[in-house]
């Protein structure tokens, strides 16, 4: 310790600190015997310090007040399995490029811990690692929080529903019944049912939630504490349910509007907003009722699977070949996918086949082969695979144009859905370094988007309005913008401009997660 | 730095934790929950107090622990596992409080609006709806966390460690990285600023320590 001797007298100003210094370490039984006795002479002898001293012992005993804090019951549990995944993992990491007999020995505490919590703890079901813990704790805030985001309060939402009731069917709302009721549950769950379900998504759903629940972190606690309040609040509303499904289609019809838009209906008055809404929901209705779930996607998608495979089956060269050089025209640097000359077998044929017969003389000569028969029996089929809802409204189509413009935007949006490749990979192989350089210089999110939006543009070639390969047309890319129903030419005047929507996600189904791009991170 | 022979040996007798400690090298797995439940309390406070927020302090614990495990297989005895313990959440809480800070995300300490103008702290009047003891034990508690938010980083540091963990100022030096001499001077000015903030409570008389002591014993009200 330092042991400068305690001033005998009263000191001045300058030495109080030095003074008090000595008293705390007095206090705090760190000082020698004999600088101890010294004090205590001092105490004795000088009522000023006497005072002191008994004030500062008041203060620190005052410190007793504090509560410990408590930790939750499953601490330890979770601490275990927490090590242990670590542990594994570090082992795992260790041990790839190791021989065998090496590997071995380095297991140790790993598969202790392993068996320990494996017998102890179930670690399957209780494991919550100290991230996840979060995570749980606002696992439905996170996951609608763009949603809650959007609908801002829930008097508004209430005017919404009301609204909403009148001008789009209630089968619409149908699609969304899944995605409210998994809303409701984990609302009302506890942290291990919670858990549970997280437990259950697929690794792909996982990580979109982990990057939700980083989002979800980065709000502002007062912008946390918003979304819970709404949240609970529309729990304890009489029409949750129904509140619900209408939040999701509100969050549907406003996400697919430019950012600075979605803001400013966040900022506005309810009256007024519910008035900008009225005349979204009428531009947007059409394509509203054709939206489906990603389980209807994926029915869709092994029908349209089967109808590649039947045109596959017809042999037509010629028509491959003419494919073939208007993709090379168009992309001199790229090689065109078996997949991708089927698409636009596909596509070229719906069109023949939906052209009056006036119009014969504009057939792509190299189409000669195709039969309007083939492509009406493939048409009923890809119908068949629909659910109900959408068969009736294209079945309450104007005409059989259209209902094959119907179609092909939903065959647009499901292989849009659906896609299997990788951004990722689609980076590193496909493009140039140049444009790997442009890519980079972007966020994360505005990456992501980029990518799947030009993947996405490539893979359905064919299948744009705009920049349509059979059509001779030059362009790149539909419009991110063009949001109206393709089929509906009195709207739009350009019945062919269709393709799948670009901006915004499309529908979550059972436990799906949205399409598109980024953290589902909610903006001010 | 290694530890000489004769001080392993020392804290290998004199403190059980370390000989758990040690079995966890060795790869004992229980040893390891015993040490998770020996301590999990004392540091979730202690992190707790740091931070402002339980359920931040839990996960940092579990990050400490984590690291407990990590750092197995190079665990020395050189001093109390408590001390090699608080170090490592010392370190954890610093690194956790620099993360918040650069988001801007929370005020870390939940009420410090004035560092300069040292005030003692004004008790509010006590709800009416509450008996007088109940109401007098609450104010209390927070009073006294109000005050221990006024303190700085370090002093609160120090201050848990000195009173909580009842640490000497060598060991607090080495949790925190600071001579003993450092440590002496620090809480010097943490108590002198808490004495000066509790100043207007404590001048009401015993009623302090009458209150923690039927907190103790249990007392309902």
């Amino acid at each position: 310790m330092s042991d400068s001797s305690p001033n005998p007298k009263r000191p001045h100003q300058a030495d109080q600190d030095s003074v008090r210094e000595q008293l705390v370490a007095y206090l705090d039984g760190e000082l020698s015997d004999e600088l101890s006795q010294a004090v205590e002479r001092q105490i004795s002898e000088d009522d000023a310090v006497k005072e002191e001293i008994q004030s500062l012992d008041q203060a620190w005993n005052a410190l007793d007040a504090l509560p410990l804090a408590s930790t939750s019951h499953d601490f330890t549990k979770s601490t275990i399995a927490m090590v242990t995944m670590a542990a594994t993992q570090d082992v795992v990491n260790a041990t790839t490029a190791m021989p065998a007999l090496r590997k071995k020995r380095r297991w140790g505490m790993a598969a202790l811990l392993v068996t320990f919590t494996a017998a102890g703890f179930l670690l399957s079901s209780l494991f919550v690692s100290y991230r996840d813990r979060q995570l749980i704790r606002n696992l439905p805030e996170t996951r609608y929080a763009k949603t809650l985001n959007q609908v801002v309060d829930i008097e508004f939402l209430k005017a919404w529903s009301e609204e909403a009731s009148k001008s789009i069917p209630s089968s619409r709302l149908t699609s969304l019944t899944k995605e409210a009721e998994t809303w409701q549950m984990l609302s009302a769950s506890p942290p291990t049912e919670r858990f549970r379900w997280t437990e259950a998504l697929p690794p792909e759903e996982m990580t979109q939630l982990s990057d939700q629940s980083i989002a979800f972190q980065s709000l502002t606690k007062l912008k946390q504490d918003r979304l819970r309040e709404l949240n609970q609040q529309l729990g304890e509303s009489d029409t949750a349910d129904e509140l619900r499904r209408y939040a999701l289609l509100y969050e549907q019809l406003v996400s697919k509007l430019p950012p600075i838009e979605q803001a400013s209906l966040r900022n506005m008055p309810t009256d007024e907003r519910i008035s900008r809404m009225r005349k979204e929901v009428r531009r947007q209705r059409d394509r509203l009722l054709l939206e489906m779930t990603d389980d209807e996607q994926k029915l869709f998608r092994q029908a349209i699977d089967k109808v590649l495979e039947r045109i596959d089956a017809v042999d037509d060269e010629r028509t491959d070949t003419f494919i073939r050089e208007m993709y090379r025209r168009r992309y001199p640097d790229k090689k065109i996918s078996k997949e991708q000359i089927l698409l636009l077998k596909m596509r070229g044929m719906a069109r023949i086949a939906s052209m009056p017969e006036t119009d014969s003389e504009r057939r792509p000569f190299s189409f000669a082969k195709v039969n309007p028969e083939l492509w009406n029996s493939l048409q009923s089929d890809l119908v068949k695979a629909l659910p109900s809802r959408i068969q009736d409204e294209i079945a309450e189509a104007k005409n059989k144009s259209k209902q094959t413009q119907m179609v092909l935007f939903l065959i647009g949006n499901t292989l849009q859905s659906t896609s299997t490749t990788d951004a990722s990979t689609y980076f590193a192989e496909e493009l140039t370094q140049k444009e790997q350089l442009e890519y980079l210089s972007l966020t994360k999110e505005e990456m992501q988007e980029k990518l799947e939006e030009r993947l996405s543009s490539e893979m359905l070639e064919g299948f744009e309005g705009r920049g349509d390969l059979l059509n001779q047309r030059r362009g790149r890319g539909p419009s991110r913008r063009d949001e109206s129903a393709p089929w509906r030419d009195e709207v739009e005047g350009r019945p062919e401009n269709f393709g799948p929507p670009r901006n915004g996600p499309g529908q979550r189904g059972n436990g799906g997660q949205r399409r598109g791009p980024g953290p589902n991170q909610p903006r001010d | 730095m290694g530890a000489s022979e004769s001080t392993i040996l020392h804290y290998t007798e004199a403190d059980p934790d370390v000989r758990l400690m040690l079995k966890v090298r060795d790869d004992n797995a229980q040893a390891f929950q015993e040490l998770v439940e020996r301590y999990q309390t004392r540091l979730v406070s202690l992190l707790a107090f740091q931070l402002g927020s339980r359920d931040m302090a839990e996960d940092l614990a579990q990050e400490v622990f984590l690291r407990v495990y990590r750092a197995r297989k190079r665990y020395e005895p050189g001093a109390k596992f408590s001390t090699w313990l608080f170090t490592i959440a010392n370190n954890v809480a610093l690194n956790a409080r620099r993360t918040l800070a650069r988001r801007k995300e929370v005020s870390v300490s939940p009420s410090s609006p004035d560092r300069t103008g040292m005030q003692p702290i004004q008790p509010a009047a006590a709800s009416g709806a509450m008996p007088t003891r109940q109401a007098d034990k609450a104010e209390l508690q927070d009073i006294v966390r109000l005050a221990v938010d006024q303190l700085s980083e370090r002093q609160r540091m120090a201050v848990m460690l000195a009173k909580f963990e009842h640490l000497g100022y060598a060991e607090i030096g080495e949790v925190m990285g600071l001579q003993p001499s450092a440590v002496k001077s620090l809480l010097a000015r943490s108590r002198e600023k808490l004495r000066v903030l509790l100043r207007g409570y404590l001048e009401r008389g015993d009623a302090i320590g009458s209150l923690i002591d039927s907190e103790e014993e249990g007392e309902p009200t």
